[in-house]
């Protein structure tokens, strides 16, 4: 045996002892539970047990939604919620702001100067008839279209004069000189109320270089010179046109039955004109180059906005535009843009992306307000911030929590009879399928990392955003 | 557009009369009220309408808890309840409801502290332990807080400084109230919010944050023993600790006639508060003047049909929008509310127009008519409010929390409705009067073409 083998066997001994003395070290400074050398509190470790018998699953919630025409063709959804002795009603009419033309705030108008009075009753008595049931009477304009809503109870005694007194708000608007006097005069304050608002002039802005010569960069109140050029016949115009069957869906979520239902929207369509469809809106026009805007503001913060064109609502590129918004700044805390500028850096109180989609177009629109000394600081972070994302895309954890919540948040979407039918209003006004939600979900669900920044690519061209910062003159901000 | 900020603070001007429309429940709610030994008060509803839960904690601490110097603690606190060390529940929250779909949120008001999300019901017990152990255990690290810090500071300016709504509010609450912490603001008075430190917010968790300090509301697809057994497993063994004695203050009876006028760089037209020094409703709920205030509000201001509406802005139109509020539900004495914004009229066309319509009702007694359309609205509000389970869970929240008693919300309607015309009449009488005024005025700078005439 030579005097190698004799070594060799020692030292694989040696080996052999250091080898189990440090796997037992390890073992000691590891332990196999959750992180944390701290000795575990009972409340901790009932929290790590909760938390490791979570089931995976979200469940959805059924409800029975049944759909029809009325007998002048208007789609009709119904969901009979019987658990609550009330009925939530909504009216969709297309007919927005990207209707008003030169007439910039005659949808909202309109829709205001509506309950203010019908043929037979003034403002006041329209008031008194509806409140004197309890009902909530609503009516609201944005650029692609007017909703109409009305919450009432269902029993006998309420349900029927409520759905004429809708009935008689919508078709026969009595559009008297003085309440249209006073409605405009109320518009156009509230417009220039709106004068230093920092957010709402950025929005204008955003709006007016994303879709340029576009009807949806229309501002829906309206401008000072805009409002000023309507008159009584452009409203009666306006509604006219478009408060037509031909523009019309409704939905119902409520405690009524099938058979009532259907006479509602006997009732309600027959009510009206047929008139004609509202034409199609062309899509704006790409923008090929980024744009920077600054407004001066006296504040103490900067309001920062970066926007880009989008999509529109029925884009087959849509779920996977709403994944990627979701994670980068949709999603509460623990997004992208609130886990970096928030949490990481204490830049901002809140950060937040949207996908903003209409029936002819749409933005993506990325928010914030930092002390003045920061702005430039946070605008670049997004930037990096942007820039990475659109590179790299989500991390398959990002995209795991987002299906999550994403699942979470459409169960709360069909929980309460007031969110079942703004989702169904909106089904139907883009005429989307029946069952829209699941196969959302189901689409989303399939998403890859890859599908997503795929998506990315094609919709987000950094070198064309708008950026819009109001706050102190540049080059003279306010110190912190 | 973009989602709504994570939803901080409560201020006076909410202007919501409506959310006093307390659901009677009827079909769908069986509703559960207890008490463990260590004091935390537990109410359980089910609704088993979609695998949903809401659930909230209430802790009774909120700026009037605060004495000078600290005001803004108990918000600060809110927001280091989401931060701390990796493997500690505070720490580990966004990360815990983030990967489980689970969507939460806080937010302060003068009366207390609210934690509160909207789950899946089969994420119930992750939260109980999270808010369990959030209440147990917090530890406030000096690197965390710095950095928050910055985010609050953030907040104060976005909602405070720069905004002028809220500047006018806050200069009128410290008019309005002159015994009463009311009077200082949530996020804190500047000097404060810029000095808050860590210790001080530690400090403010281990001294309020107890179950004997704590209401825990669950509104949902749950089942009631079941979920009481939870409560029991996550809470029960969390000792109740004595507490510092509560703020009592009362404004005194002859508070005297009080006027503020502000401007602000970013105002554009003026507006206007005018508040009256009023009690609230307490919870041994012997008083009927809270109730008569609450119908004087709605003759006011409940809906379109209100005088206010129907007299001051159609018929005169002498402001651009124009409101009345009283709510009975604080802890101590409150304000009964008048505020608006003004369009070309100046501000004395506005305040000799309400005091006409306070005249009015001191002079004649509202018509039965108004009373019934009152009645009616909040008769059907409660139906509507029983549609969203975090109205529910708020409502439910708010009165134990105060300490009602637990069939409060199947009476206070009824209590409303046995208020008679001269009821109102009397506390319109009583209250509405010079001596508890305080008028707060916000305008644009002076030398702003837009700025008001006063």
């Amino acid at each position: 045996m030579s005097f190698m083998n004799r070594l060799s066997r020692k030292r694989l001994l040696l080996w052999v002892i250091l080898g189990i003395f440090i796997i037992a070290a390890i073992a000691l400074i590891r332990p196999f539970g959750k992180k944390g050398q701290k000795p575990i509190t009972p409340t901790q470790s009932l929290l790590q047990e909760a938390l490791s018998q979570v089931p995976e699953n979200i469940p959805s919630r059924q409800f029975d939604l049944q759909q029809w025409k009325s007998s002048l063709d208007v789609p009709v959804y119904f969901i009979p919620t019987p658990e609550l002795d009330m009925l939530d009603i909504e009216l969709s009419f297309t007919g927005g702001s990207s209707r008003d033309g030169l007439h910039a705030g005659l949808s909202a108008l309109t829709v205001e100067l509506l309950e203010s009075g019908s043929v037979q009753k003034t403002a006041d008595e329209i008031a008194r008839s509806i409140e004197k049931l309890g009902s909530e009477y609503f009516g609201f304009s944005d650029q692609d279209r007017t909703r109409i809503h009305l919450k009432t109870l269902s029993g006998k005694n309420y349900l029927s004069p409520s759905i004429s007194l809708l009935t008689e708000i919508i078709s026969q608007p009595a559009f008297r000189k003085d309440d249209f006097d006073r409605l405009k005069r109320q518009q156009l304050q509230t417009v220039e109320s709106l004068a230093k608002d920092p957010e709402y002039q950025s929005q204008l802005y955003l709006d007016k270089f994303l879709y340029p010569d576009h009807p949806y960069a229309s501002p829906g109140s309206g401008t000072e010179e805009s409002l000023a050029r309507i008159t009584l016949k452009d409203v009666q115009d306006f509604h006219r046109t478009y408060y037509v069957t031909r523009n019309l869906s409704i939905v119902m979520v409520g405690n009524i039955t099938r058979e009532q239902a259907e006479q509602i929207s006997e009732q309600i369509s027959l009510s009206l004109p047929v008139g004609a469809a509202a034409a199609a809106i062309p899509p704006p026009k790409i923008i090929t180059s980024g744009v920077s805007r600054h407004i001066p503001v006296e504040t103490e913060q900067v309001y920062i906005s970066m926007g880009f064109q989008g999509i529109n609502r029925t884009s087959p590129d849509y779920p996977a535009l709403y994944v990627a918004s979701y994670i980068f700044g949709g999603g509460g805390l623990s997004s992208i843009l609130m886990e970096q500028l928030r949490e990481q850096q204490g830049l901002v109180y809140g950060a937040f992306s949207s996908p903003n989609t209409g029936s002819f177009g749409g933005s993506f629109i990325i928010s914030t307000q930092t002390r003045a000394a920061e702005a430039d600081r946070t605008a670049s972070e997004i930037k990096r911030l942007l820039h990475d994302f659109l590179s790299q895309g989500p991390t398959e954890q990002q995209l795991r929590d987002a299906k999550k919540t994403i699942a979470s948040s459409f169960l709360e979407a069909t929980a309460s009879n007031a969110a079942l039918a703004q989702q169904f209003s909106e089904i139907a006004f883009y005429n989307l399928p029946n069952d829209e939600l699941d196969r959302f979900l189901v689409t989303i669900e399939q998403l890859t990392t890859a599908d997503i920044k795929k998506v990315l690519d094609k919709v987000i061209f950094p070198e064309r955003m708008v950026m819009v910062t109001a706050g102190p003159e540049q080059g003279n901000k306010s110190a912190d | 557009m973009a989602c709504l900020y994570p939803s901080c603070r409560c201020l006076l001007t909410g202007l919501l009369l409506i959310w006093l429309c307390f659901p009677h429940g009827g079909a769908l709610a069986s509703t559960t009220h207890y008490t463990l030994p260590n004091g935390l008060k537990v109410v359980i509803q089910e609704d088993h309408r979609a695998p949903l839960v809401e659930m909230r904690i209430i802790y009774l601490v909120g700026g009037i808890d605060e004495p000078p110097g600290m005001t803004g603690v108990s918000h600060a606190l809110e927001h280091m309840m989401f931060k701390g060390p990796k493997g500690s529940a505070s720490g580990d929250y966004i990360k815990i409801t983030s990967d489980l779909g689970i969507n939460g949120n806080a937010y302060t008001s003068h009366d207390d502290t609210v934690y509160h999300c909207s789950m899946v019901n089969n994420r119930l017990p992750v939260m109980l332990a999270l808010e369990a152990e959030r209440m147990n255990h917090l530890t406030v690290q000096e690197t965390d807080f710095a950095s928050e810090h910055q985010v609050i500071l953030e907040e104060w300016r976005l909602t405070s400084v720069d905004a002028p709504d809220e500047f006018g509010d806050e200069r009128f609450m410290a008019q309005a109230f002159i015994n009463n912490p009311y009077r200082q603001p949530v996020i804190g008075w500047p000097e404060d919010v810029k000095s808050l430190t860590a210790k001080n917010i530690q400090n403010w968790h281990d001294t309020w944050y107890h179950p004997n300090n704590a209401t825990l509301v669950i509104v949902g697809d749950v089942k009631t023993s079941e979920t009481k057994a939870l409560v029991e497993k996550y809470f029960g063994a969390i000792p109740s600790k004595p507490l510092p004695a509560r703020v009592k203050s009362r404004e005194p009876e002859n508070p005297g006639e009080r006027q503020v006028s502000v401007t602000h760089p970013q105002a554009t037209g003026s507006s206007l508060n005018m508040g009256f020094n009023v009690p609230s409703l307490k919870p041994d709920d012997s008083d009927w003047e809270p109730y008569a205030l609450r119908m004087l509000a709605g003759v006011l201001d409940e809906g379109a049909s209100g005088r206010i509406e129907s007299e001051l802005i159609r018929k005169q139109g002498v402001a651009l929008s124009l409101g009345a509020s009283y709510r009975p539900l604080e802890r101590l004495d409150t304000l009964f509310l008048f505020f608006g914004a003004l369009d070309q009229s100046s501000s004395e066309d506005v305040t000799t127009a309400i005091w006409s319509l306070i005249n009015q009702i001191k002079t004649t007694p509202p018509s039965s008519e108004e009373l019934q359309r009152v009645h009616s609205q909040m008769y059907a509000g409660q139906v509507f409010s029983g549609d969203y389970l975090p109205e529910r869970a708020f409502r439910l929240g708010k009165v134990a929390s105060l300490g009602f008693s637990d069939n409060w919300l199947q009476t206070f309607l009824d209590k409303l409705k046995a208020i008679t015309p001269e009821q109102i009449q009397q506390v319109a009488q009583k209250y509405l009067v010079p001596e508890r005024l305080t008028i707060g005025y916000l305008a644009p700078p002076k030398n702003d073409d837009k700025g008001d005439n006063h």
